[in-house]
């Protein structure tokens, strides 16, 4: 069977990121090209919300990095 | 004499919105959309926290690290136990990560909306035709009455219309313009839709109206 790909990896700023490191491909396997469905940013996209570069598909938030750094 | 006739030149209208769309993704490196725009403007709260999120992200190495550590937190050794072959035509190494863009801050949405208001009485000041009233003329007064009536119906038509760019994902600058101009499929039948009911529902009024 034909794999299936997320309809917006060619606009999500994360599809690019996971692209360039051989690492970060695994989140191309478990989101983008096999259940797209499932990912929070694609929900997120298709009820017309808007996306932050720092959410990853799994619903989580990437830290907070241009906060003050605690001592 | 007026400097421009009632209407701008079509051909005018045009550069003047290739300039605005152009200039706009030059400036911000996002493409123009002014429902998208509108929307985030009316959620001045939702917008800055957006903005507060992606702080830093713009750094691609500290993107890197962060995407390193949600990779093994959410996947633990899998990712080291599964070798994946590097995407194709990059090094084991990897690229750099592709620089994310800043979003437009709150006030600059704010400065476009002025500056869209400002835009309309500048062409309207230019072309001689400036007046201010409060009626919305003689066609949109024989079909929806006058007086408060008609201002019921011009705001259903506009919660309509922010419903339907909403719903579609862009109005006729997100779609129209930045859609069109990189022949996105969505964007050219959005387009086809709006603009074809537009002009079949001209002509019917015309009708109606002769
Ligand atoms: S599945 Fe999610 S992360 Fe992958 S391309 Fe689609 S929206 Fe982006």
């Amino acid at each position: 069977m034909a794999s299936k790909q997320c309809p917006h990896a060619a606009d999500c700023p994360l599809f690019a990121a996971f692209q360039v490191r051989a690492f970060l491909r695994i989140w191309q396997m478990n989101y983008c090209d096999a259940t797209f469905e499932r990912c929070v940013r694609y929900q997120r996209i298709v009820e017309g919300k808007e996306v932050p570069l720092s959410l990853m598909p799994n619903g989580k938030q990437l830290p907070d990095l241009g906060a003050p750094k605690k001592e | 004499m007026s400097l421009l006739e009632e209407y701008w030149p079509a051909g005018l209208g045009a550069l003047a919105l290739a300039a605005v769309s152009l200039g706009t993704y030059l400036g911000t490196g996002r493409l123009l959309g002014v429902s998208g725009m509108l929307a985030r403007l009316l959620r001045p709260r939702e917008t800055m926290r957006l903005a507060r999120s992606e702080r830093g992200l713009t750094d691609t190495e500290a993107l890197a690290r962060a995407l390193e550590a949600a990779t093994r937190a959410e996947f633990g050794g899998g990712c080291d136990a599964v070798p994946l072959p590097p995407p194709p035509g990059v090094t084991a190494a990897g690229r750099p990560l592709p620089a994310s863009i800043p979003r437009p801050p709150w006030a600059a949405l704010a400065v476009f909306a002025a500056c869209t208001a400002l835009g309309g009485l500048l062409s309207a000041t230019l072309s001689g035709t400036l007046s201010f009233h409060w009626d919305l003329g003689p066609v949109h007064g024989r079909l929806f009455s006058e007086g408060p009536t008609s201002w019921v119906i011009l705001l259903l038509g506009g919660v309509l219309v922010g419903f339907g760019t909403q719903m579609a994902g862009g109005c006729t600058s997100g779609h129209g313009l930045s859609g069109c101009s990189r022949l996105q499929p969505a964007s050219l039948l959005a387009t086809v839709c709006f603009f074809g009911t537009a002009v079949l529902l001209s002509l019917l009024l015309a009708r109606i109206m002769a």
